[in-house]
């Protein structure tokens, strides 16, 4: 009771308050805006937007409140450079000197901005305005810096995914995919988010998850999503996998070749304002989804997302359907190749990314990748019968030949 | 050694001068890592510091704002020098480009480098009169580097006390001119 009285009270805003000072990773949380019900419990009277306000009053920590000013100040100055460097830019009239001014303008923009404690808690809190480059700044920084996308390149090169079907992939969006559940209250459902390279129970993915794409540029691009499963064939056994009784998912030796797709749509258009936390509409999808379904004997199967730029960003590419009804076999080395995929532009123009592969985005494989695994379950065996309605296979190791003739009844002779 | 005899309830063996002033030391460096080290004595990883930070600032996003307000001030001030020094840089650049078109000769004296190792014209003649460990020892000083007098100061005097009749060895260039410390 006396520590109660003694302890000053500071009012927690921030509704998800778990532990200062541990690294936050950018807010998942905002994506249950697309799903039907949140989890999150919102305040009741939110009718107006949420408002940054103080954490501490004025006074209580002079140094807080010489923070605030300096940086106050500092935003004003920039702000009013920036104004003069517009006036600069309409009257320059070398095209050199105006990407000189705009380059200029763009990362004081970013300055003027990035200090600023409501841009920081909108980071937090989730509400923020991807058409002003701070936040997009901040958004691609966090992806990059904070942890995501490292786990994501190590789970993709680990469990090799990345030279068994495309050569490499130097990510300039970051993908997500989710999935709904139905919560023990079966009017109500709730979403998570599939970590790379994470297990998925096949009952998870008898719907088609949600693909969401953040990406970093304003202008709308066009990209193609496909996801599909890798296997291997052994090319000097000449075996392959879905119809023969050996499965090698590790192999370095082989030749890989994903031989089924389950999603493939060209021709999504993207940009930074509209497609952050926005579904990807699938619903001119080449097929319909079929769930996935790891064949009982097989080691887990490796389900990889691919989002990639097309060679033109407004010029829509022509897809036969009929080229793509036969699932198994699809090469995507070859749809790649025919459609000049992944390449996306000049790298060098991109500030978030590092500079050692800068030059390679514009020529290499840029884009969005993920991956999740699934290995047999009885809900495979559902699924076999309900959906796919074909008999299920089973895999095992061949049967060794009978040395003892039959003789090997007892164990005494 | 002794840790494990002190930690048995043991008398500690003595120890010598050495080994106390070893042991001052390590107090003075590395305070906690007597007893029961919760920190890494390089200062890598501190776990106080989260709970230190959250008895003083409450509030996470303050303290946040009070690092970037802290991080912003360096930057300005590393930009003020570093603008500075580049304005000076450019006058500087600026000068002896023009001097350079307008006398070469004059040019090449103001950019010519002072070999350390060597006697300039104009101290030719007083190295002449000396001789012998005078002359070795003028020869010795390198131009421009600090003298060979320069010490830090220290708590106590000198056992041979305070030198009036010290004078400076002759030096042409004059820049170090901490030669009125005897």
């Amino acid at each position: 009771m006396q520590n109660a009285a003694k302890r000053r009270v500071v009012p927690s805003r921030n509704l998800q308050a778990k532990s200062y000072f541990q690294p936050r990773f950018l807010s998942t949380e905002a994506v249950a805006e697309t799903s039907s019900t949140s989890s999150l419990p919102l305040p009741s009277s939110s009718k107006t937007p949420r408002q940054w306000t103080r954490p501490i009053a004025n006074g209580v920590i002079k140094a807080y409140d010489e923070a605030l000013a300096l940086i106050r100040h500092d935003s004003n100055v920039k702000m009013r450079e920036v104004q003069r460097l517009r006036k600069e830019l309409e009257m320059a009239t070398e095209a050199s000197q105006k990407l000189e001014i705009e380059a200029r303008l763009q990362k004081l923009k970013i300055e003027s901005q990035i200090n600023l404690p409501e841009v920081r808690w909108g980071m937090k809190e989730g509400l923020m305005d991807l058409s002003n480059p701070v936040y997009r700044h901040l958004l691609e920084k966090s992806w990059r810096k904070d942890g995501r996308l490292d786990m994501l390149m190590e789970r993709i090169h680990q469990m090799h995914v990345i030279p068994d079907v495309i050569p490499t992939i130097y990510p300039t969006v970051d993908l997500r995919v989710i999935l709904d559940r139905k919560n023990w209250k079966a009017s109500d459902t709730t979403w998570f988010e599939a970590g790379p390279g994470e297990f998925l129970d096949p009952k998870r993915t008898r719907v088609r998850p949600r693909f969401q794409a953040t990406v970093f540029h304003l202008e709308p691009r066009l990209y193609t999503l496909m996801t599909y499963l890798i296997s291997r064939i052994k090319v000097s056994r000449r075996i392959y996998t879905c119809s023969s009784s050996y499965f090698y998912p590790h192999s370095t030796t082989g030749y890989a070749q994903a031989t089924k797709y389950f999603v493939y749509r060209p021709n999504i258009s993207l940009d930074a304002v509209s497609s952050h936390q926005a579904n990807i509409s699938l619903d001119d999808a080449i097929a319909s989804w079929i769930p996935p379904h790891p064949q009982n004997g097989t080691p887990y199967h490796r389900y990889v997302t691919l989002l990639l730029p097309q060679s033109s960003a407004t010029t829509p590419i022509e897809i036969d359907a009929r080229d793509y009804s036969e699932r198994l076999g699809f090469d995507v080395r070859q749809v790649i190749e025919k459609y000049g995929l992944g390449k996306q532009g000049d790298g060098s123009k991109m500030r978030m990314v590092p500079r050692t592969y800068a030059d390679r985005i514009g020529t290499g494989m840029s884009g969005g990748i993920h991956m999740w695994r699934a290995v047999w379950d009885q809900d495979v065996s559902k699924i076999y019968q309900k959906v796919l309605k074909l008999p299920e296979p089973r895999y095992g190791s061949p049967p060794k030949p009978d040395r003892y003739g039959g003789r090997r009844d007892s164990k005494y002779y | 050694m002794a840790a494990a005899a002190a930690s048995k309830g043991r008398k500690r063996p003595a120890l010598t001068p050495a080994q106390l002033k070893d042991e001052a030391m390590k107090r003075l460096l590395y305070p906690r890592l007597l007893g029961k080290p919760r920190i890494n004595p390089t200062g890598i990883h501190r776990r106080e510091v989260n709970r230190a930070l959250r008895r003083v600032m409450r509030s996470a996003e303050a303290h946040e704002t009070i690092e970037r307000a802290w991080q912003l001030h360096k930057r300005q001030i590393r930009e003020e020098r570093a603008q500075d020094l580049k304005l000076k840089h450019d006058s500087m650049k600026n000068a002896m480009d023009k001097l350079k078109k307008l006398d070469r000769r004059l040019y090449d004296i103001a950019v010519a480098k002072v070999d350390p190792r060597g006697i300039l014209p104009d101290d030719a003649e007083d190295l002449k009169p000396l001789k012998g460990p005078a002359r070795r020892f003028w020869l010795s000083r390198v131009q421009g580097l600090f003298p060979r007098e320069m010490w830090i100061p220290t708590d106590t005097p000198r056992k041979n006390g305070w030198s009036y009749e010290w004078k400076a060895p002759p030096s042409s260039t004059g820049s170090s001119k901490s030669a009125e410390t005897p």
